[in-house]
């Protein structure tokens, strides 16, 4: 280190503590984000949300007929109910809900996941009311 | 000072002169009596058509031989209704927050792929409720009629429900309806509902030892309905 000046040597060692620094941060995790090597982050998008067409249908005086299009992306659908699961499909885009009665409102939401579990596509909330 | 304004009785006037008033007259009144009277006319058409989802093969083979249209007119998913009625009816109110306007309707007919049924008009109303029937959150329009079929009760219904959340107080001038008067006939046509499914066209036949399981059922809110004054040639 004798050949370094005082000003370089002084610049070396800051540039060591900050590449330390730096790694220490990197090895702390960044959230949504991918580390690839030491300080670049390189963040991940979350794969967009389409949105699905959703039509109500009663077939029945306690009978509701849900119909969804499809996306070439999405592994399983599930079906919400007033905000609750209420089945859940791998392939078919109808669903027939027998489990209502008459003088309530029901409100109804499909969403898709694709095979990694992130949500890649949605119905608007559809409700419908059972009038006798 | 008298004013005088001079005056020949027709059997003082020539001839050619009574005849050009004869024909004048004449043709006034014809003119008046060839006009639409679409001003004084207090006669509603109200129609709509639309689509459905064909029923199922389990649903069409409980379907009863005598309704007027066949499977293969319900295979078609598409129908349409249309209505006249005459919006001077008065009312009655049979109760709280509920109009019924049994007479209304001078006609109603139904359509289904290329099958026309005329329902008769002798059971058929509008029903105005603001508010009524123990759901103050809840306005809602209905044009009904029912037929007596020998395999039992047809019941065709033009239905909208403005329904809001529970707690919601929708009587009175609160809501869309002020009151159970008759609306306008725009109003008949495309009440404002909170949610678009709750307009729908609704076809059942129940089993006339009142099983309320219906022998078929077909409902749509896939529907364009127009409303607008008949006018009578």
């Amino acid at each position: 280190m004798s050949y370094m000046t005082a000003l370089k040597r002084k610049f070396f060692l800051r540039s060591v503590l900050v590449a330390i620094t730096l790694a220490g941060l990197a090895a702390c995790g960044g959230g949504d984000s991918a580390n690839v090597g030491i300080g670049v982050v390189v963040p991940v998008q979350p794969p967009a949300i389409a949105p699905l067409a959703l039509t109500l249908t009663r077939i029945g005086p306690e009978t509701v007929e849900l119909d969804w299009s499809d996306d070439p992306r999405i592994a399983r659908f599930f079906i919400l109910r007033d905000g609750y699961a209420l089945a859940t499909t791998t392939t078919a885009t109808t669903l027939i809900d027998s489990s209502v009665f008459i003088n309530e409102t029901y409100c109804y939401q499909v969403q898709g996941q694709d095979a990694a579990g992130y949500l890649v596509a949605t119905t608007s909330n559809g409700c419908i009311s059972i009038v006798p | 000072m008298q004013l005088e304004i001079g005056f020949n009785p027709p059997w003082r006037m020539s001839p050619l002169k009574t005849a050009c008033c004869l024909w004048a007259t004449a043709f006034v009144f014809t003119a008046c009596a060839a006009l639409p009277r679409t001003s004084a006319a207090a006669e509603i058409n109200l129609s709509g058509e639309g689509t459905f989802k064909p029923p199922s093969a389990e649903q069409l083979a409980a379907l009863p031989a005598d309704l007027g249209f066949s499977r293969g007119d319900l295979a078609s998913g598409h129908w349409s209704f249309f209505v006249r009625y005459d919006d001077s009816t008065p009312g009655a109110t049979s109760a709280p927050y509920t109009g019924r306007y049994a007479g209304a309707i001078r006609a109603f007919r139904l359509v289904i792929g290329s099958a026309t049924v005329n329902l008769p008009v002798s059971q058929a109303e509008i029903t105005i409720s603001d508010g009524g029937g123990s759901f103050a959150n809840r306005e809602s329009i209905r044009v009904e009629t029912k037929a007596a079929m020998p395999s039992g009760i047809l019941r065709l219904s033009w239905v909208q429900v403005n329904q809001q959340a529970k707690g919601v107080d929708l009587r009175g001038p609160a809501g869309l309806l002020p009151s159970v008067a008759l609306p306008p006939y725009a109003v008949v046509s495309n009440l404002a509902t909170a949610n678009p499914y709750d307009r729908f066209l609704e076809l059942r036949v129940d089993h006339p030892g009142g099983d309320p399981r219906p022998l078929f059922y077909l409902s749509s809110s896939q529907l364009s309905v127009v409303a607008g004054p008949a006018t009578v040639p």
